[in-house]
């Protein structure tokens, strides 16, 4: 019951946020906290719940944003479709680099998930007819029919969240289903994943697809919303930004997730006047993280608050969850 | 005409392949011995190029004075880093060091970024001066560069083979386990291996930062490179990664000279993701990490 | 009469080492095989060429009839073949519950969609589930402890997770690796006590044992190794008076180093 209040509350709040925030510029923030939490959610399906460490989603987040841009500034297609196109372009690339990199293992899966994404990085620098290269892309501002000038924001960050909503819900039905824990079964141990059934590759390798869609499908949202994308948007600083997020939130939980999302792009903005320091003090506060908390700042918090119920209570929880 | 261009670039890809082998034997010591993947380390010879612009410009040292004064400056922040960052994670999960040297990366990057922005610097060096054999033309500094990576490789080689400390290193590369039980301190091998190798990058960045826009970027470039030379070299095999560094170098300059220049930074990439798929443990190397 | 399982020939060579050269045996339907030998006789690798992890050099491999020479191990686990493992192997961060839950990823038999959209069908299928991990975990005897971590449990308790974790795939025949191993006499009672209980509930079991108390109790048939070579073969009493098979076991710390590189 718990669980379903707090899930209401969290609903209500969304529907009812950009009527309280009235500001603009934080009603922009919180569309970059919708997009970002997408990214966190997708990567997190494979890092946290299958125990696959991508060192390269930029290249999925990055690449939905070029072909959303290509496919609204230069084709002019609607951006709904592009959207569409976006995502399947994404999750496509994710089973493409899957292919090389699931016969890796440990660091050099990682290695080759971060030169995957150079690869992505260096074809875009390179073909400035199509991607306008290092000058950058300009993406127009969709046209929302019906909505009035000035509405824009507003209408994103309710795309933006019903998306991620969406997405949430459908990963914790997940979770939860005889699927998805074989998903946390593979984390856990792989060899004896497969000794009970589970075909480990087939399942990492669909688990790229979507993982990838996903963060494809927050980079198209981010690229006409943002107006210009460069090619920075491939490198690893924003692949370290999704797993800084993962980390910092605690792997494997959608709302470690979000949380992550939410440090990373709304406190930050506590600290505007020193925009330039932000990835300083992350990448400090990831190191931090890392060495003194490696389950995230949220999860022992979490179990923390759990534990009073006691052990047994703790599987009566899980059983609900299953239900 | 054409074997003089043929030359030429065999001269700049010797330049560039010094650097590369400098850099990722480094690279190569660090993992051979510690076991740790270090994402970081390109930016030690990005911020080694730093040290020495400022020891020059704002210190007013000359290049002799600077260059091993940024070398020093760059092993000692090292020497911080392994301690601080590094030794408290060798016995967790992979994983934690592999994200710490990530994060790490991104840290020195967006310090260097404002601290010195992020448009390029040019550093003057005494070796100004242009040599020419027939239509080929070389600078002083890359042949300084070339005879002075060389050398310290060398030095290297007869450290490793020769000093007290070289040998625990290749102890502890062989059987990290068995070096405990023969009474290495690893501890203490672990952080002079931290240091050689970031002294091994400063090395690189002192003596290539003169010869290429010195920007923040740089270093990330430098640790994709030298990822791609210690997969192709066998992982953490030294001479290894000192020929594969330097066919790389030799590999990106032909590519640039003939084919294009701006996609030469594939190669690596390409041969690099050819050789994991075919070859996992390395063109030279007999095994690897597993 | 066709045999529940075969193993023809099999040889597995790791470079110039041969772990096992041409052995034979097979598994009946309801039957306790007991598969033993001493150290480095090639137990294990047998074990793991079995069970699908190592691929035999040459030789042929049949389950009901059907060839898994070279199916990998979920494949074989799908076509009922469970194993257990030498350690205490779980999914350690996951409850007891769940770790029987993650390892129904076979019986589940409702697919994605309906898992998403929570269909009428995707609830009954979990409710039977929900039986089912309810009746593995009484079976094993850790439904007392379903809620608790698997990482902070006693080791007896993890042997019988383990064994859980099998049972999870519905097996019609189960392989455990040393399950006795590091149990004390009480413990290694019940374990015997638990191995019948599953044959009597239709399961085949073949059991990799070093200790021979406890497949002498327990087992219907005994299958000996040694050097990689099947050297006997018969009811416990045949073997326990089995000339070579003593001295396989007598005879042993002479050659020990040698067989340890196996």
């Amino acid at each position: 019951m718990l669980r379903i209040s707090l899930a209401l509350a969290a609903l209500l709040v969304i529907a009812v946020a950009p009527f309280v925030v009235t500001d603009p510029y934080f009603q922009q923030v919180m569309v970059i906290f919708g997009i970002y939490a997408i990214f966190a959610v997708a990567l997190d399906i494979l890092f946290g719940f299958l125990g696959v460490h991508s060192f390269g989603h930029a290249a999925f987040f990055g690449g939905g944003a070029y072909v959303c841009g290509i496919l609204m500034e230069t084709y002019g297609v609607s951006f709904g479709l592009a959207l569409v196109a976006a995502t399947l372009f994404s999750a496509v690339l994710g089973f493409l680099i899957a292919i090389p990199a699931l016969r890796m293992r440990g660091i050099y899966f990682a290695i080759t998930t971060l030169f995957c994404a150079e690869v992505v990085r260096l074809v875009v620098t390179n073909v400035p007819d199509v991607t306008r290269g290092v000058m950058g892309l300009t993406t127009p501002m969709p046209s929302f029919p019906g909505v009035p000038y000035g509405y824009e924001t507003a209408v994103f960050y309710y795309i933006t969240f019903a998306i991620l909503v969406l997405a949430c819900l459908l990963l914790e039905r997940f979770r939860v289903s005889p699927l998805g824990r074989s998903f946390i079964a593979i984390r856990e141990n792989e060899q004896l994943a497969a000794s009970v059934g589970v075909p480990v590759f087939r399942i990492k390798f669909y688990a790229f697809g979507v993982s990838g869609g996903l963060a494809g499908l927050a980079g198209a949202i981010y690229a006409p919303f943002i107006g210009i994308i460069s090619p920075d948007l491939l490198s690893p600083t924003y692949s370290a930004m999704g797993m800084l997020m993962v980390v910092v939130g605690g792997f494997g939980t959608i709302y470690g997730a979000i949380f992550g999302a939410f440090m990373f792009s709304v406190v930050t903005e506590f600290f505007r006047a020193a925009a330039e320091l932000r990835m300083i003090i992350f990448s400090g506060i990831l190191i931090v993280a890392i060495i003194f908390m490696p389950r995230g700042v949220l999860t022992p918090l979490v179990e923390y608050l759990r534990r009073p119920s006691g052990k047994d209570k703790a599987g009566l929880v899980t059983r609900d969850e299953a239900a | 005409m054409e074997l003089d261009i043929f030359l030429q670039q065999l001269l700049n890809g010797l330049t560039i392949g010094v650097g590369y082998a400098l850099v990722a034997g480094g690279l190569a010591a660090i993992f051979g011995i510690m076991r740790i993947v270090n994402f970081a380390h390109g930016e030690f010879f990005m911020i080694g190029g730093y040290a020495l612009y400022y020891a020059m410009a704002v210190l007013g040292l000359p290049y002799f004075a600077a260059g091993p004064l940024a070398v020093l400056a760059v092993v000692a922040v090292g020497y911080l880093v392994q301690r601080l960052t590094i030794e408290p994670l060798m016995e967790a999960d992979p994983l934690n060091t592999l994200l710490v040297t990530f994060a790490l990366s991104l840290f020195i990057f967006h310090s260097v970024v404002v601290v010195a922005g992020s448009s390029g610097r040019n550093i003057d060096t005494p070796f100004e001066d242009v040599i020419t054999l027939g239509n080929v033309i070389l600078t002083e500094q890359k042949l300084f560069v070339m005879l002075g990576g060389l050398l310290i490789l060398g030095a290297l080689a007869v450290f490793l083979a020769y000093t007290p400390i070289g040998k625990q290193m290749r102890a502890t590369a062989e059987n990290r386990y068995a070096a405990t039980i023969l009474g290495i301190d690893v501890r203490r091998v672990d952080r002079f291996t931290f240091g050689l190798g970031i002294g091994l990058a400063a090395v690189a960045g002192v003596l290539i930062a003169p010869i290429t826009p010195l920007v923040p970027a740089v270093g990330a470039s430098y640790t994709l490179k030298a990822f791609a030379v210690i997969v192709l070299g066998g992982m953490g095999s030294i001479p290894g990664a000192i020929i594969a560094g330097t066919g790389l170098g030799l590999v990106e300059a032909l590519t640039a000279g003939y084919l294009s220049s701006a996609w030469k930074d594939g190669v690596a990439f390409v041969v690099l993701i050819t050789v994991l798929l075919t070859r996992p443990t390395g063109l030279l190397g007999k095994g690897g990490a597993h | 009469m066709t045999h529940l399982f075969q193993a023809f020939d099999i040889t597995k060579r790791f470079g110039g080492l041969v772990a096992l050269d041409k052995t034979s045996f097979h598994v009946d339907e309801g039957e306790i095989l007991g598969l033993i030998g001493p150290n480095g006789a090639g137990k294990s690798t047998c074990f793991n060429v079995v069970t699908g992890t190592l691929r035999p050099t040459s030789g042929r491999i049949e389950l009901m009839g059907q060839d898994i020479t070279d199916a990998p191990p979920f494949v074989t686990a799908r076509l009922g073949m469970a194993r257990t493992f030498q350690h205490t192997t779980v999914f350690p961060q996951l409850t007891v519950r769940e770790n029987i839950e993650a390892a129904c990823y076979l019986r589940a038999k409702a697919g994605l969609a309906p898992a998403l959209l929570r269909t009428p069908g995707y609830r009954a299928d979990q409710a039977s589930l929900d039986a089912a991990v309810d009746v593995i975990l009484r079976t094993v005897d850790l439904k007392q402890v379903e809620g608790s971590r698997a990482k902070g449990l006693p080791y007896g308790y993890l042997r019988r997770l383990g064994i859980g974790i099998a049972l999870g795939t519905d097996p019609v025949l189960l392989l455990m690796d040393e399950p006795a191993a590091g149990l004390n006499p009480t413990e290694s009672l019940e374990y015997a006590k638990l191995a019948r209980r599953l044959r009597d509930s239709g399961i085949t079991i073949v059991i990799v044992e070093h200790d021979m108390k406890v497949i002498m109790n327990l087992c219907d048939r005994i299958v000996v190794l040694n050097y990689g070579k099947k050297i006997a073969e018969g009811r416990p009493d045949e073997i326990r008076s089995n000339p070579l098979v003593i001295e396989s076991y007598l005879g042993k710390s002479r050659d020990e180093t040698e067989a340890d590189h196996a």
